[in-house]
């Protein structure tokens, strides 16, 4: 079977009727998802705008567990392909 | 259109991955390897984000970089959208096939892509718990937020590889973030 690339395939499902809010897929809202309110100021210093120091301060302990997230997948931000893998692409392409 | 400075360094590297391509296409594979050392790394990290596991992360890497060089003469338009797609819809697979319980980093040998031996060394709890409850996101409301804060990428560029707009993906991003506080806020508030 050929493979299908196109970029849209996995959107391929049945047309719903849409409203100007966004529509999650069905197979992500089968779980209701609990969640928190988070400030507006964490949500834009997170987005990378401009946010008062004293803002972001009022926020408390969700400010401290956000620069935590943040430290952490800044960590992410800095991983690398293991060396090996371009090798084992390159020769599997070889034996093609 | 009008098209700003800041377009333009793309415009160069569209024409330059195109001039990989047709070396590629003309029998220079050697000429391949360009394109993955040009791509592989935030590539790694979307699907390390997206399984919560370096291992399938490289085997998703594998397979989706063999298939883009054996469908080499169909990309039109940007080469790293393109593979980005097939990298994000190899995640997606692995998603629906696989049934995640609980993916501990400890238990996991492999090597994890992380540049210094500190920062291997530097296994807090708060990763574990993180991957944890990226796990639990619906998988939409998981790639939004590991390519806003894993990847590092504006969401203009989210909105140009996923084909949507830049207020549903805010949306998502904002939604994964209440959703991941509620999952952590006990331990961590």
């Amino acid at each position: 079977m050929m493979d299908n690339l196109d970029p849209r395939a996995d959107e391929a499902t049945p047309v719903r009727k849409t409203n100007d809010t966004e529509q999650e897929p069905v197979m992500d809202r089968e779980v209701p998802l609990a969640s928190a309110h988070t400030p507006e100021a964490i949500h834009a210093w997170l987005d990378g705008e401009n946010v008062n120091e004293t803002q972001l301060k009022a926020a408390g302990k969700e400010y401290e567990f956000w620069q935590r997230v943040e430290a952490e997948t800044g960590k992410r931000r800095r991983m690398r392909t293991p060396s090996p893998l371009a090798g084992e692409i390159m020769k599997a392409i070889k034996k093609d | 259109m009008k098209t700003s400075q800041a377009e333009q360094p793309q415009e160069d590297q569209i024409d330059a991955d195109q001039a990989i391509i047709d070396r590629v296409l003309a029998g220079d594979r050697e000429s391949f390897a360009t394109l993955i050392g040009r791509y592989s790394d935030p590539l790694y990290r979307h699907a390390v984000g997206m399984t919560g596991s370096p291992d399938d992360a490289a085997d998703i890497l594998q397979n989706s970089f063999i298939k883009a060089y054996q469908h080499l003469g169909e990309v039109r338009g940007r080469f790293d959208a393109w593979v980005f797609r097939i990298v994000a819809n190899g995640c997606k697979d692995w998603l629906k096939n696989i049934r995640r319980t609980h993916l501990s980093y400890e238990e996991d040998d492999q090597p994890s892509g992380y540049e210094t031996p500190e920062q291997e060394l530097d296994r807090g709890e708060l990763r574990g718990d993180l991957d944890e409850a990226l796990g639990a996101l619906p998988a939409s409301l998981r790639e939004a937020f590991v390519m806003k804060h894993v990847e590092g990428r504006s969401y203009e560029e989210m909105a140009e590889l996923l084909e949507t707009s830049v207020g549903a993906l805010k949306m998502r991003v904002h939604r994964a973030r209440e959703a991941l506080q509620k999952l952590l806020e006990e331990r961590y508030l």
